[in-house]
């Protein structure tokens, strides 16, 4: 039997190396998604420290492919096994993926990200948003709540299941704060190359290939309709079942009520009454499909709406800006 | 640092460029981290050599090289015989392979104050055998990071190319091992830059230099959109722009450039109604017009979402 545990670790410690690393991997395969394995140990201090990361061999084909996939958990068992072998008391902590806005939020990625959260309480994932809209570098790190997997421990999804572990499309992902975790070398090295650093010549001009990220709002918005299409089929479901739920009910309802003009004759009569709970070996109420997918697509609906909004806004201003001083 | 060499060192392996020109080594930040972070767990004690593999590409005519990753060797030194475990040093390489299959070893890196016997040895074992930078020519880079006191001192990184001085020696064998003793090798040293990969790399190193002290990634550029942020950023733009024009003004039309000049043409060849007023008004109003309704609608979709799960809830209650 699984038991949720709660969590200690308050927040993700990520060496410079692995930051960057990382960060090259993710942006050199874009558009592909990319994965990895995160590496490193629990620091006394309730956080996580990386300090090795792992990169799949291969692009993902899908969101949270390669984490079930049993070539990525081969490539990191070797992996592993020569951190251990070079004297790295490190192990497997967590994945980093590439993603646009809300499109992590699949099945794939919630079942994997479980399952490891059983294993080790402080599992998690590190989102690098490629769509960055209003920050830089948009990287986070999530792990599923208490609410969440509470429920999925109890494997129950129907709405009133969901009000009772206060879960909705809000709560499934909580977010941990990350810090960079830079060895003292790095800090003396940075701290004394530092204009040099700033001025690094390598591909400044990269800035003018515009068209490398222009297109960032109609990917949003493709994957917007793709995910409102999910949950339409699926909202199609459970309307279904409210359809039937009430007309059934409508039924049960004039039956009761005829049961009781009945009993009331009868009881004039001085007969003796009829059982008034009857009906239920009569009508059967149908079952509520289960909310699960739907609360995914919600969440990742959720995620792309906020982001393309911010999107808009910065457009806007930026538009208007231009505008204003072209056309002046 | 400045370097004046007018020829390429000669290097003795097979595969090595017949070009002269200047070398270059270039190591992407995150390789540098890497090794500064090996060598930073590592320091049990100063005489402990700490030794280990740089990977990435080489340019085809074998004078520019992109180190883009790093692994920590273990080796055993004792007086003047140093012994790698080279086991480790394949099965590390062939697992990176797996992931990074156009990447070659390149050569490797050290930490020692001096160049000595050993480190010829050291190069020895870069420059021949399988799985190692043969047939091409190995490079050396070396971090110093203490001065001659001991103390730690912020790292400075020179690279090298070894070329063989003295007639080759006959195999040896020693034991079921084949040693070629030949460790005379004149260490040259060649520039080396430190460069990021893509931009993103860029912005996060930006924000790492700019966070080092208080250790936090500032994932909350939000914050930062105040008007000093502004200032700072069109300060940069201005800074890029003058440099574009210099570039300009001394601009050679080949290969190296044919990006850049693709990407200039691409945004200076402006249709001509960039320069009709009212038509570019109108294009403006279009795109705006635009955006707010995108904008509109998904408000609307993400309202309607919040509003099924409140009703659903609620519809759930009055059931009961």
């Amino acid at each position: 039997m699984k038991k949720y545990q709660e969590p200690t670790a308050k927040s993700i410690d990520i060496e410079a190396s692995v930051l960057l690393s990382l960060i090259r991997n993710t942006s050199e395969n874009y558009p592909a998604i990319f994965s990895g394995a995160l590496f490193g140990f629990e620091d006394d201090n309730g956080s996580v420290d990386i300090s090795h990361v792992c990169p799949y061999p291969y692009p993902d084909q899908y969101e949270g492919g390669s984490l079930k996939s049993r070539s990525g958990l081969k490539f990191q068992n070797e992996f592993a096994d020569s951190l251990k072998s070079l004297g790295y008391g490190v192990e497997f902590q967590g994945w980093f993926q590439s993603t646009i806005s809300g499109n992590y939020i699949t099945n794939h990625l919630v079942e994997s990200l479980i399952q490891q959260q059983f294993i080790n309480k402080n599992s998690f994932i590190l989102i690098h948003n490629m769509a960055s809209i209003g920050k830089e570098v948009d990287l986070k790190a999530i792990r599923l709540t208490e609410n969440f997997i509470k429920t999925y421990i109890d494997n129950k999804w129907k709405s009133k299941d969901l009000e009772l572990n206060k879960l909705s499309f809000l709560n499934i992902f909580e977010e941990i704060p990350i810090n960079i975790n830079n060895q003292y070398l790095i800090d003396l090295y940075l701290s004394e190359n530092l204009p040099q650093l700033n001025q690094s010549k390598l591909n400044e001009f990269d800035n003018l290939n515009l068209l490398s990220n222009q297109n960032v709002t109609s990917k949003l918005l493709e994957s917007l309709s793709i995910q409102v299409d999910n949950y339409n089929f699926d909202q199609n479901n459970f309307n279904y079942y409210q359809r039937q739920y009430s007309k059934e009910n409508t039924k049960i309802n004039q039956w009761k009520n005829n049961r009781k003009l009945e009993n009331l004759e009868r009881s004039k009569r001085g007969e003796s009454e009829l059982d008034v709970n009857e009906w239920q070996s009569l009508y059967k109420l149908p079952v509520e499909p289960s909310r699960y997918n739907n609360m995914l697509y919600s969440n990742a609906i959720d995620n792309l709406a906020d982001d393309l909004l911010k999107k808009c806004d910065e457009e806007l201003i930026k538009s208007f800006a231009v505008e204003g001083k072209v056309t002046e | 640092m400045e370097f004046m060499h007018l020829i390429k060192p000669g290097v003795a392996a097979p595969a090595a460029s017949s070009t002269s020109g200047a070398c270059n080594v270039k190591i992407h930040t995150a390789a540098l981290f890497q090794i500064l972070e090996i060598v930073a767990k590592q320091i049990i004690s100063p005489e402990k050599r700490i030794l280990g593999t740089l990977l990435g590409y080489r340019s085809e005519d074998g004078l520019e090289f992109e180190v883009r990753d790093a692994f920590m060797v273990p080796c055993d030194e004792t007086g003047d015989s140093i012994a790698i475990e080279d086991h480790q040093h394949k099965i590390l390489y062939q697992l990176y392979k797996k992931s990074h299959p156009k990447e070659s070893v390149l050569g490797w890196f050290g930490t020692s104050n001096e160049i000595d016997n050993t480190t010829g040895l050291i190069h020895d074992f870069y420059s021949k055998g399988s799985d190692r930078a043969y047939p091409f020519p190995a490079i050396y880079l070396n971090i110093k990071f203490r001065d001659n006191e001991g103390n730690i001192i912020s790292p400075e990184i020179k690279s090298y190319l070894g070329g063989s001085i003295g007639k080759k020696q006959e195999l040896n064998k020693v034991g079921w091992k084949t040693v070629v003793p030949n460790n005379s090798y004149v260490f040259q040293p060649i520039p080396n830059e430190v460069i990021t990969g893509t931009v993103t790399e860029k912005l996060s190193l930006n924000n790492l230099l700019n966070n080092k002290l208080s250790g936090k990634f500032d994932n909350n550029n939000e914050f930062k959109h105040d008007l000093s942020y502004l200032s700072q950023q069109i300060n940069m733009i201005i800074e890029l722009i003058n440099k574009l024009l210099k570039k300009l003004e001394t601009f050679e039309v080949n290969d190296e450039n044919l990006e850049l000049l693709r990407n200039l043409s691409n945004n200076l060849n402006n249709p001509s109604s960039l320069s009709d007023v009212e038509v570019l008004k109108k294009h403006f109003q279009d795109h705006n017009q635009d955006v707010i309704m995108i904008e509109y609608l998904t408000k609307v979709v993400k309202e309607q979402i919040e509003l099924s799960a409140r009703l659903t809830v609620s519809s759930d209650k009055s059931r009961d």
